[in-house]
């Protein structure tokens, strides 16, 4: 039997276009924390985080002959995450919070944030303070979720978040600006 | 005294700014109190941001992801490069075998290799007509075709050349073997 954990992950990714599947079992498994955490900051919602996480994974293996094995696997998979949550969202027409005092294009009805006040989910998140700025990145809308994690979470640059959600560099900035500014006015009022 | 806009401070943390822009910032920075609280604010939310810890699943996800994919789902980039070269080995030695096959019959007088298909430009028209299209049109377009020496290939040739190439394909996967294999085994497995 093949040790899998033992192998670099442009090992796993040729094995896996090979037809490996436990090779691809494997990079799941390395990767499954930074998809989960990147839909559950995304949807808001740890059920709904589990099951677009396994939507990611089998959408990217079907993908994965057009993923060139030496690059890096995580940022690859990241961004498909925040591309399927975006979908999932306006798909499911989630709406967004009361926070925003501008009105926001394609936004729908407001709604509550999640409540990540309560016992497991504070401690899930394990610290107050991390519960609070997951609660304040659920409450902005959505394509200022998807910035916010693209660019502060996965490290992307602004020509990779316009590339990832077909937006213009203007369009990134601004986003990320008023993001930014909404999640501070959030954290500050929870201080 | 004015300000730096908290749009050019994120900037400025973002290293998103023209090298004179930046300057000017810092200048103004280094000797405004307020606009230095502004950028340690922001410079907190950037640093708290990026110290988010990863969350575990709640389950491992790799079972549950391994049961919705099976290898027979994706057709990997290799195998149709694969599948290529087993074509043309395939071509190869059927032309070989069928060129063999075609000299032993004619050894044994066996007159099974008919002359080469006449291509009638009758012919062709004909077909044109019975799908709806003008026979001049037809024509035009089969004029500007070379069939070049594949027209001068019997249909005996042709059936052979294909037949081979099937049956060395099959051959070569292992259909044929492992279909007959399955069935002996299925056979030996049978309880008595």
């Amino acid at each position: 039997m093949e040790p899998w954990a033992g192998l670099e992950e442009e090992q796993l990714i040729q094995r896996a276009q090979g037809g490996q599947t436990e090779a691809y079992g494997e990079l799941v498994r390395r990767h499954q924390s930074r998809v989960f955490s990147t839909l559950y900051r995304m949807l808001g919602d740890r059920q709904d985080a589990l099951d677009l996480s396994q939507e990611v994974f089998v959408r990217s293996y079907a993908a994965l002959d057009r993923f060139i094995p030496d690059r890096p696997f995580g940022p690859w998979i990241g961004r498909v995450a925040v591309n399927l949550a975006l979908s999932w969202l306006q798909r499911r027409r989630l709406p967004t919070v009361t926070l925003d005092p501008e009105p926001h294009e394609g936004a729908g009805p407001a709604r509550q944030p999640p409540d990540y006040s309560t016992e497991p989910e504070r401690l899930y998140l394990s610290g107050e303070r991390q519960a609070l700025i997951h609660a304040a990145i659920a409450s902005l809308p959505a394509h200022y979720r998807a910035v916010i994690e693209l660019r502060h979470v996965q490290e992307c640059s602004y020509e990779t978040i316009a590339a990832t959600l077909g937006l213009p560099l203007s369009d990134v900035k601004s986003h990320l600006f008023r993001a930014r500014q909404l999640l501070r006015r959030k954290l500050e009022e929870a201080e | 005294m004015s300000h730096v806009l908290p749009e050019l401070i994120e900037r400025y943390l973002d290293a998103d700014l023209e090298p004179g822009e930046q300057l000017a910032v810092e200048q103004h920075l280094s000797g405004c109190a307020v606009c230095r609280d502004e950028l340690g604010r922001q410079r907190a939310l950037f640093e708290e941001l990026a110290g988010l810890a990863p969350l575990a699943p709640p389950l491992d996800l790799a079972p549950l992801v391994l049961a919705r994919i099976t290898p027979a789902a994706r057709w990997p980039a290799r195998a149709w490069g694969a599948l290529a070269m087993q074509a043309a080995v395939c071509l190869a030695l059927a032309f070989w075998v069928a060129t063999s096959v075609e000299v032993w019959l004619a050894s044994l007088g066996a007159a099974l290799v008919l002359p080469p298909l006449a291509l009638e430009p009758a012919m062709f028209a004909g077909w044109a007509r019975a799908f709806g299209a003008s026979a001049a049109d037809a024509w035009a377009w089969l004029g500007a075709l070379t069939l070049g020496p594949l027209a001068t290939v019997a249909p005996v040739q042709w059936a052979l050349l294909l037949g081979c190439s099937a049956l060395i394909w099959l051959l070569g996967n292992g259909v044929l073997l492992g279909t007959l294999g399955e069935r002996g085994r299925r056979e030996t497995e049978r309880p008595l």
